[in-house]
């Protein structure tokens, strides 16, 4: 190995020992949310936020601006939100490197990126026939590339929604340090 | 969740929170020992998670233990009965 990539494979090291460090201060965070009620609640927000966003879409040049922009900017905010949180309530398994999971966790990222790929294909494939469906309208061209984002956005969020409605309680017995019977 | 492709899953049953608190050992002090995420060795207590291979014999090095003395496909008898009542080995 030459001097400049054992530097660059040094740093890449010290890059994925500073996300460690910070997902385990992550996984102590909002400790009274750890709980599958408000991970599925989330969840739900989220998916509906999606929906939110992509009727946004739906309604671009077709209906009026202000319905449009109003549909967006909900969906996109509050599905923000809700994305961000449940991000922090259930760690790296959504997306994680490799590098940072156990077997655990990587048994469970592998199974909703699985899910989320699946999810992901089938929206192109309606993204794709509701281009084809509007291409001869009026601003057919811009409505599908809208509908097109939309739908990869909300693609995008299944990984999370499905660890979210999935994973169980937390256990603060994990957490604990120590103990007292030396 | 078993590695194995088709077929009934079998229950894999383990010692671990015994062991651990013969030893006054927490989950996060056996995770780091095993190089896992404490939430693991909770998933492996409870059930959820089978471990594999590499990480059974990992956890028998911490305990210095054979694998079978760890972990088996029928429930474990309580550490106690087996020891003064059926006159443990």
């Amino acid at each position: 190995m030459t001097e400049k990539s054992s530097r660059l494979a040094a740093y890449w090291e010290r890059q994925l020992d500073k996300l460690d460090e910070r997902e385990l201060r992550r996984a102590k965070r909002l400790p009274g949310w750890r709980t599958r009620r408000h991970r599925r609640t989330l969840a739900v927000v989220l998916a509906v936020a999606d929906v939110v966003y992509v009727a946004g879409a739906a309604v671009f040049a077709a209906g009026s601006t202000w319905l449009h922009l109003g549909l967006l900017a909900s969906g996109f905010v509050v599905g923000g939100i809700a994305f961000t949180l449940l991000k922090i309530l259930t760690g790296r398994m959504s997306g994680g490197f490799s590098r940072l999971l156990d077997e655990r966790e990587r048994e469970w990222r592998h199974r909703v990126t699985y899910i989320g790929y699946q999810t992901l294909v089938f929206l192109m494939l309606v993204a794709l026939f509701y281009s084809l469906f509007i291409a001869h309208t009026e601003g057919g061209g811009v409505r599908g590339a809208m509908m097109l984002s939309a739908l990869l956005a909300a693609g995008s969020t299944v990984p999370p929604i499905v660890l979210g409605w999935s994973l169980p309680d937390d256990d603060p017995e994990d957490f604990e340090e120590g103990m007292d019977n030396d | 969740m078993s590695p194995v492709r088709r077929g009934k899953e079998l229950p894999i049953y383990n010692r671990l929170p015994v062991l651990r608190a013969e030893r006054g050992m927490s989950r996060a002090a056996l995770a780091s020992a095993v190089e896992v995420n404490p939430q693991t060795i909770g998933a492996l207590e409870r059930g959820d998670h089978y471990p594999s291979l590499d990480l059974a014999f990992r956890i028998c090095a911490v305990f210095d233990l054979p694998v079978e003395a760890v972990f088996s496909r029928e429930p474990f008898t309580p550490l106690s009965t087996q020891v003064y009542r059926e006159g443990g080995t």
